[in-house]
């Protein structure tokens, strides 16, 4: 850090103790308390608790309707994370282009950045849904929403949308920095514009879209629960809830207050795995700039 | 490099398609929160603004409230956001400027909140929010969020970029940290701040489950929650209805969007420098 | 000679018991202010209506001040209460869903009503009550709470469709069979799909109850201990859904999904001719069908041919928490005598399309002339009279109901996909024990 410094014994610590207050109060306590209640059965009423070992998580790992909740979400980032990105990709490239009106475009097309997850499932839901969806009189196929194998679909669409903006802005950013000179010197070398794409731009482009990787997987994870809870609640059968739904249900709908605890405690390893894998794109990073 | 006629027009064509994909949804819901249940339900479906307009923006805001809602999301977004930057400005003042013992160690512990976002703390943070009185309450919304990782790197990253000389030169005038840190640092961090501002704004506004949990009362909720109660409140689903609540609850993130877009693609560079 | 003895002790100790019990009707201060609290789970203009009520009982009784609050929904109140209970700050009064009835009453948190009315001699006349209204909420014989608002199903027909398929416009289809051909001859008649409900266990229960079927063992969770199996993927159950599936299968319904607005919408948009739903919405569904003038029948909700049973009450009812002092248990007792008075359910029922749960309360609305405004209503109201009582259709009761629910609404959206009607029920059904294994584990 800092060669030159305050010198004040007392000051350092005026100056943390707000957040840290903040994060032992509502951070830190919250935390330890859910991974403690993740031990112990708790009664639904009166909160009494009876240390219980590993029993929810046995009950966990034996259920299947979790199990599948697990994939589900897993299938859930990875489509979105591919979709999106892929698409934002091609569409950053397009805006890198030069020609006229290119600021108008760059506007019109992060904006949705804006938007809520929970206003995508409203706009979704109006175009898709079974009484009068305005897909549904296109096509004449409205079980969109509730037929169990198409739901999903529509939900992965509705994320991948909302979270366009986001992306484009990112590879926008990314692809500006991508030294020109390095795709001059490939275009001497005979390079078309496909092959300098993969091989110079894309190179230059991977700690971003790793960046991008992870944001993406949390937001797929975490911050899709509007979309869905607007969209479908979970349903048709259960074919749209994933943990996230998953755990609000059990904890908030059903009381279940260890068994919520120890989803809770899973959703951490997969933030602690996700958030890893960060810091080693970082590290990558540093290595190419 | 030269483009050649043909080239262009195949640009621009990809990129009124892709604005045309990104737009739709919300071009269609603008079309028909004007018009009225009969003209929605129509077919083939009316591409054309309606007669409704006035009727369902009147319905749409007084059926939830959503001037209420959309106050109760200000008021939490924005003391979110000052909250989270004042702390955030503290601790990396703290982090940069001072050197003093177990700081590694409490520089660890704010990393570490990376690790814990709402959904992982749950099942106890609602308990420690209803002992304090908090369920269904500005404080339980606003106190919890406060503290920020993310502010917290971003700050330390803008301060770390500030001449050393600057510093030693205000020691010279006698200056204390304090004075130094209002009189130079924060005009240097002006626009760092605009951009976390930005950020932290659309987040908060745009939040979804802890509202959802930490509130119950009709005056209480915030509008990301309206736009599923007028859903449900729509007995027959009035869509040009809800769509109006839609639009409404979309434009004051959007307003922000195109007015501080400078500051937003600067908070979005920092954002992945983290 | 020792087991008269025996016998004589037992009959000594009874007797002692009686006599305390007696002895424990408490003499308060009936004019003592007090001031109590009452939460509810009632939005929008309902909010206005309650306050109403709690402001005319008040001027009844100025002694007593009553702090109404909205909670939000059921299980957003009940929460509520629980950490309330734990805090100290509970109200004296909270309003709780049908189907966390036998959690309530395990709870260790409520006073069962009918002991609170017998301890300060105010008893309340059940016998006033509509039969599936306080049969749903008497559990071994005691009424735990008052129920407040109570609803059915009920089939909506649209006339004019029906009268353009050549069917009965005044005699609607009552049962499976008569349903379904009248879905089939409106089907003929141009409706591509006559028939939807949207996506609820509570229909699939209802027809349980009126074949006079268990929902759950243990009498319908009834006997005193906690049921341990669903049984509702027995006959009764595998009746209805064949029924219901087969209707999809053929196209004759259509599948709405969840919620409660997109069968209200295809009802009034006249894409379906018939529609299932809760007897609360007759003003509202009269109303969209009159927007594009066509006229609305209502009709009992279809059984098996022949089946006896009858309707369960759905809804909610308000509960008493057990940490009062006398003077507020009294105060409490009687809001909720006042709530379910003939005066208050006549202003409940005109404002919201919930039934009045008395009988008085309906007798007055007939000489009031209120049924030949409101044709509609009668309809619910002789589907209720006719409902005999019997443990079955008093409606089973369940720890676990709200999830069990979601297993019965899986259930059915597997067999749209074409599981076998049989197989997905067996499937929920255990998927609903393991359920109840853990929670009736958790609750001791």
């Amino acid at each position: 850090m800092k060669s030159s410094s305050f010198k004040n014994p007392l000051l350092p610590y005026v100056l943390l103790i707000p957040t840290f207050l903040i994060l032992v109060v509502f951070l830190f306590y919250p935390a330890f308390e859910t991974f403690r209640l993740s031990l112990f059965k708790v009664h639904p009423y009166s909160g009494a608790e009876r240390f219980a070992g590993f029993y929810n998580f046995k009950k966990i790992f034996t259920n299947p309707e979790y199990l599948s909740s697990f994939w589900r979400s897993l299938v859930f980032a990875v489509t979105v994370v591919i979709i999106g990105l892929m698409f934002s990709l091609f569409v950053a490239v397009l805006l890198n282009q030069k020609a006229r009106g290119m600021k108008l475009y760059r506007s019109f097309l992060i904006w949705p950045y804006a938007l809520s997850p929970a206003i995508a499932g409203a706009l979704f839901n109006f175009l898709f849904n079974p009484a009068n969806g305005l897909i549904g009189y296109f096509t004449g196929v409205r079980t969109w929403l509730t037929d169990s194998s198409t739901a999903m679909f529509i939900i992965i669409i509705a994320a991948v949308w909302k979270n366009l903006g986001y992306n484009i802005v990112f590879y926008l950013t990314a692809l500006r920095n991508v030294p020109t000179s390095a795709l001059e010197a490939a275009a001497i070398d005979g390079a078309g514009p496909v092959r300098r794409f993969f091989s110079i731009t894309f190179t230059y482009l991977s700690p971003i879209t790793f960046f991008l990787m992870v944001m993406n997987t949390t937001y797929a994870y975490f911050a899709c629960f509007g979309l869905i809870d607007v969209l479908t609640e979970g349903g048709p059968a259960g074919s749209t809830q994933i943990l996230i739904y998953q755990l609000y249900k059990d904890f908030f709908v059903h009381s279940k207050i260890g068994y919520a605890a120890a989803e809770s405690l899973i959703l951490f390893l997969l933030v602690v795995g996700i958030t890893m894998l960060q810091f080693q794109t970082t590290e990558k990073k540093v290595h190419y700039q | 490099m030269i483009q050649t006629r043909f080239q262009t027009i195949r640009l621009h064509t990809l990129l009124i398609l892709a604005v045309l994909i990104i737009c739709l949804p919300v071009i269609l819901a603008i079309i028909i929160s004007t018009q009225s249940e009969a003209q929605v339900l129509s077919y083939p479906p009316r591409l054309i603004p309606g007669s409704s307009t006035i009727d369902n923006y009147n319905k749409a805001w007084r059926t939830v409230n959503l001037g209420r809602l959309m106050f109760n999301s200000g008021v939490i977004a924005i003391s979110v956001t000052i909250g989270k930057v004042i702390l955030s400005l503290l601790s990396a003042f703290a982090f940069t400027h001072f050197e003093f013992k177990g700081k590694q160690f409490f520089f660890f512990l704010i990393l570490v909140t990376l690790l814990l976002p709402v959904p992982v703390r749950i099942v106890a943070l609602f308990d420690v929010v209803r002992g304090f009185g908090w369920i269904d309450s500005y404080a339980g919304l606003i106190i919890p969020f406060w503290a920020s990782a993310t502010g917290t790197f971003l700050f330390i990253q803008r301060f770390k970029t500030v001449p050393v000389e600057l510093i030693d030169a205000s020691r010279m005038d006698g200056c204390r940290p304090m004075q130094y840190f209002f009189r130079i640092l924060l005009p240097l961090t002006k626009s760092t701040i605009g951009a976390l501002c930005v950020i932290e704004f659309i987040y908060i506004w745009n939040q979804y489950l802890w509202p959802l949990m930490a509130t119950n009362s009709d005056s209480m909720r915030v509008v990301q929650i309206g736009i599923k109660m007028l859903m449900n409140s729509e007995s027959s689903n009035n869509w040009g209805v809800i769509m109006a609540g839609v639009v409404i609850s979309m434009l004051p993130p959007l307003l922000l969007f195109f007015v501080l877009q400078d500051s937003f693609m600067k908070g979005f560079a920092l954002q992945s420098e983290k | 000679m020792k087991k008269t003895l025996f016998f004589a002790l037992i009959a000594l100790l009874a007797a002692l018991l009686v006599t305390s019990c007696k002895g424990d009707k408490v003499k308060v201060d009936e004019n003592a202010q007090v001031s109590i609290g009452f939460w509810h789970a009632m939005s929008g203009d309902r909010i206005d209506l309650i306050q109403g009520i709690v402001d005319k009982f008040m001027a009844e009784n100025p002694n007593i001040t009553v702090d109404v609050q909205y909670t939000g929904s059921y299980n957003e109140t009940l929460n509520k209460v629980r950490s309330a209970m734990k805090s100290g700050d509970a109200p004296q009064v909270f309003h709780s869903y049908e189907i966390g009835t036998l959690g309530l009453i395990n709870s260790g948190m409520i006073s069962p009503l009918d002991t609170i009315a017998e301890k300060y001699d105010l008893p309340i006349d059940w016998d006033d009550f509509f039969v599936p209204v306080q049969s749903y909420y008497k559990y071994q014989g005691v009424h735990y709470s008052m129920p407040f608002n109570s609803s059915t199903p009920l089939v909506y027909y649209n006339k004019n469709m029906f009268a353009d398929a050549g069917l009965d416009t005044e005699n609607p289809p009552s049962t499976f069979e008569e349903i379904r051909k009248a879905a089939e001859k409106l089907k003929a008649s141009g409706v591509d799909t006559p028939i939807t409900w949207n996506l609820h266990s509570w229909y699939f229960e209802q027809m349980i109850c009126l074949q006079d079927a268990p929902f759950v063992n243990d009498k319908n969770g009834r006997s005193g201990n906690l049921p341990t199996e669903v049984l509702f993927n027995g006959d009764a159950g595998r009746t209805v859904l064949d029924w219901w599936i087969g209707m999809y299968n053929d196209g004759l319904f259509l599948d709405v999904g969840p919620g409660w607005s997109n069968h209200r919408a295809a009802f009034g948009s006249g894409e379906v001719a018939m529609v299932m739903s809760s007897s609360s919405d007759v003003n509202l569904l009269t109303k969209s069908l009159a927007e594009k003038g066509w006229e609305m029948g209502t009709g009992y909700i279809p059984r098996p041919e022949g089946a006896k049973g009858g309707v369960a009450i759905g809804g909610g009812s308000l509960w008493m928490t057990n940490d009062n002092t006398p003077e507020e248990e009294l105060a409490a007792l009687k809001l909720l005598e006042y709530i379910s008075n003939a005066e208050s359910q006549i202003a409940w029922h005109k404002g919201t399309g919930y039934f009045p749960v008395r009988i008085s309360a309906m007798d007055q609305l007939k000489s009031e002339g209120w049924f030949d405004e409101n044709p509609n209503y009668l309809v619910a109201f002789n589907q209720l009279l006719d409902s005999p009582e019997t443990l079955n259709t008093a409606g089973g009761l369940l720890g676990t109901f709200p999830e069990t629910r979601e297993f019965v609404q899986n259930a059915i959206q597997e067999a749209y996909a074409g599981k076998p009607v049989q197989e997905a029920l067996d499937d929920a059904a255990a998927k609903a024990n393991a359920a109840i294994a853990d929670w009736n584990d958790l609750i001791q």
